[in-house]
C-alpha cells in the first residue's frame, strides 16, 4: 500500500469515510488470507494469536470459518 | 366471507414473504463471502435482489447495464476511487479473488448496519402486494450516504428513481 500526500481539501468527508471502510475491509481481507495461510503452513492456533496479538480464544473464535476456506 | 378472504390472502402474502426474505438473506450472505466478508452489507441485498426468481428488480435495472456482475464492479471501484481520493493504493486488495468459502445457512443472520438498515426500511414500507426484489431497491433509496446507493449512482440511478419504480409485477 502506498500514501501519497492527501489533497488537504477535505470537502467529501462520504469519501473519506468510504475509503475508511475500504481500508478495513482491505485488512480485514489480508488478515484472513494469512490465517489460512498460516493454517496450511501448520501453525497452531496459539501460534496464529500470538502473531495478531490476540488470545487463542479470540483468534479460533474469529477465524475459525477459515479452515473451511483452505 | 369478505373478511374472512382478506384474512387469508394477508396470511398468505406473509408466508410468501417469509419465503422471499429467506432467500433474499441466503443470497446477500452468499454475496458477501464471495466478497471476502462474513456479513452482508445493503450492498450485498442489492445483490441478491437482482437474483430473486421474481425478476422484477434486474428487469427494471437491466436499462441501465446494473447486472450483479456491474454493480460488483461498480462497489470495487467505489472503495477504490474513495482511497485513491485520499491518496492510497491498496493495489488489487479489494477485488473478489479470495472469497470466502460459503457456509451453510442456519437461520440465523447477522448483517452489517447497513444491512440492519435496509431491513427496517424494506418492513416499514407500505406494500400492497408480497414482498419483492423492487422493494429492496426502495428501501436502499432510503440510505442515501451508503456504499450500495452510492454504487447504485454510478449508473446515474437517483434515490428518487428507485424509489419510485413499480413494484407491482
Amino acid at each position: 500500500m502506498s500514501k501519497s500526500t492527501p489533497d488537504p481539501k477535505q470537502d467529501d468527508p462520504a469519501q473519506a469515510f468510504t475509503a475508511a471502510i475500504a481500508l478495513r475491509l482491505s485488512a480485514d481481507k489480508i488478515e484472513h488470507e494469512a490465517v489460512v495461510a498460516a493454517i496450511n503452513q501448520g501453525w497452531s492456533w496459539s501460534r496464529i494469536a500470538d502473531a495478531m496479538g490476540i488470545s487463542k480464544q479470540a483468534a479460533h473464535k474469529r477465524f475459525r470459518h477459515c479452515i473451511k476456506d483452505r | 366471507m369478505t373478511g374472512f378472504i382478506k384474512r387469508l390472502l394477508n396470511r398468505s402474502h406473509k408466508l410468501a414473504d417469509v419465503r422471499t426474505l429467506k432467500q433474499l438473506c441466503n443470497l446477500a450472505e452468499s454475496h458477501a463471502r464471495k466478497m471476502g466478508q462474513t456479513k452482508p452489507g445493503a450492498e450485498h441485498f442489492v445483490l441478491a435482489a437482482l437474483e430473486l426468481p421474481d425478476q422484477l428488480a434486474s428487469q427494471a435495472l437491466q436499462g441501465k447495464g446494473v447486472t450483479p456482475a456491474s454493480y460488483t464492479e461498480a462497489i470495487i471501484n467505489h472503495y477504490q476511487q474513495a482511497l485513491l481520493s485520499q491518496g492510497i493504493n491498496v493495489g488489487d486488495s479489494l477485488s473478489t479473488n479470495s472469497p470466502l468459502a460459503q457456509s451453510d445457512p442456519t437461520g440465523l443472520y447477522h448483517t452489517q448496519r447497513s444491512g440492519q438498515q435496509l431491513m427496517q426500511h424494506l418492513a416499514k414500507l407500505p406494500k400492497d402486494s408480497a414482498l419483492n426484489s423492487v422493494h429492496v431497491l426502495q428501501a436502499v433509496s432510503q440510505l442515501p450516504d451508503s456504499v450500495a446507493m452510492r454504487a447504485l449512482q454510478s449508473f446515474h440511478l437517483s434515490p428518487d428513481t428507485l424509489n419510485s419504480l413499480n413494484a407491482h409485477a
